[in-house]
């Protein structure tokens, strides 16, 4: 299976925290190889409470926060946006759920930062 | 979603709206949405996208650096994501790709179609004659659509049996059949390859942009059928993209004969049972004494 965009922020946070998946296990009393399963994709529907149990131990800032929540709720982001927004802490929960949304007509998907940037400018933009 | 649904849905949202001016503006269907439309100079292959703003607001942005149907077609492909709720996919499709299209996209292009040429505007307006390349092009300007998208749209509303093909570097990318020549069963496989024998092969070898009108057997496009029978072929190929569409149709005495039963579904031969000979089938007892 391929990962899924919970599983790079999990794995993402989990790594800044220096934590191995024993460690993160124990010290949220979920089974590390269930924390495995959900950072490799093969599992993707975790519940709140065990996603509280996680966040509790990753500790991450307010937007990283939310944007695991997000993630709960939304298996199809794409991965390579997540792992874009996990690196710049700029980028409101906003800015990153209308890029995850967008719809796209044609071949070819712009590169993360594009679409962040389209975005930007589509939100300055008025809605007259 | 199937392909009856989507089009119910889309004629649906056609009916709220008032589509008399549709064929010059497509603002009631924008506004109908919540949406705006942008547009920009976008990179070869990327015809539009659309964002919804934390208002609720949608701003569809289409690449004015493609032609003018083709910008209208991505407008209502937007619009269909917007009503139909889905969402595209991530992945990049390479164009010399045969993979299958995303249902996703196939369900927007057919919801596109319907909002394109509302099927009351289309019907009001198809002469009832065969079909030429004048009329499909006629047909192509008076809706603001691509020939290609118009020759579909005449053979899903066709009352003769008719189908429209779509094939991308000679295979077979898309198939949309008149009620007709569904219910008669006719069927080409996606993927297949572009059939020899056929206009649309002739076409696409010779290498160059073209179209022909011709007829030829039946048996080249639908293998399961019997042989002996024509159909007209109006192809056309597309040498820059290697795209090449074919309209083929039926004339109604053509049309192989099927049962139906009066619900007008084909009544499928199942078969029955073989024919008794008085010969039984299996071995006499060996009697052990």
């Amino acid at each position: 299976m391929s990962q899924t965009g919970l599983g790079v922020a999990l794995k993402t946070l989990r790594e800044r925290r220096t934590l191995s998946l024993r460690e993160i296990g124990q010290l949220s009393s979920v089974d590390h190889a269930y924390v495995h399963r959900l950072e490799s994709g093969e599992k993707t529907n975790p519940s709140p409470d065990l996603i509280e149990k996680l966040l509790r131990v990753l500790k991450p800032g307010e937007r990283d926060a939310e944007l695991v929540m997000w993630l709960v709720d939304h298996a199809e982001a794409d991965t390579r946006l997540v792992e874009f927004v996990l690196d710049d802490p700029s980028i409101s929960i906003d800015i990153f759920s209308a890029a995850a949304g967008v719809r796209h007509r044609g071949n070819v998907r712009p590169d993360p930062a594009t679409l962040i940037a389209r975005i930007q400018k589509a939100f300055e933009d008025e809605d007259d | 979603m199937d392909e009856a649904d989507v089009r119910q849905k889309a004629r649906a949202f056609v009916a709220k709206v008032d589509v008399s001016d549709i064929r010059a503006d497509l603002t009631p269907y924008v506004v109908a949405v919540n949406a705006k439309v942008r547009k920009d100079e976008l990179g070869e292959g990327e015809s539009g996208y659309t964002i919804t703003k934390p208002n609720g607001k949608h701003v569809i942005t289409v690449n004015s650096l493609e032609t003018e149907e083709r910008q209208r077609f991505t407008v209502c492909h937007e619009i269909a994501h917007i009503v139909l709720d889905l969402e595209s996919s991530h992945e990049e499709v390479p164009s010399w790709s045969y993979a299958k299209r995303h249902p996703n996209e196939i369900a927007c292009d057919t919801f596109a179609a319907e909002l394109l040429m509302p099927y009351q505007q289309w019907l009001s307006l198809v002469p009832k004659e065969e079909p030429s390349l004048e009329l499909i092009q006629r047909m192509a300007d008076s809706f603001g659509t691509s020939f290609p998208a118009a020759a579909s749209r005449f053979a899903s509303l066709s009352d003769m049996p008719c189908a429209f093909v779509t094939m991308e570097r000679g295979a077979v990318r898309y198939a949309a059949r008149s009620t007709s020549l569904r219910q008669a069963g006719a069927w080409i496989s996606p993927k297949s390859v572009i059939p020899v024998g056929s206009v649309a092969h002739r076409l696409r070898s010779s290498g160059i942009s073209a179209a022909e009108t011709d007829e030829v057997s039946q048996d080249i496009w639908f293998d399961n059928w019997e042989k002996g029978l024509d159909l007209w072929e109006l192809s056309r190929h597309y040498a820059r993209t290697d795209t090449t569409t074919s309209l083929l149709w039926f004339d109604n005495d053509d049309l192989p004969e099927i049962e139906v039963n009066r619900f007008g579904a084909r009544v499928e031969d199942d078969g029955g049972l073989a024919e008794l000979t008085g010969q039984l089938p299996w071995p006499g007892r060996s009697r052990r004494r």
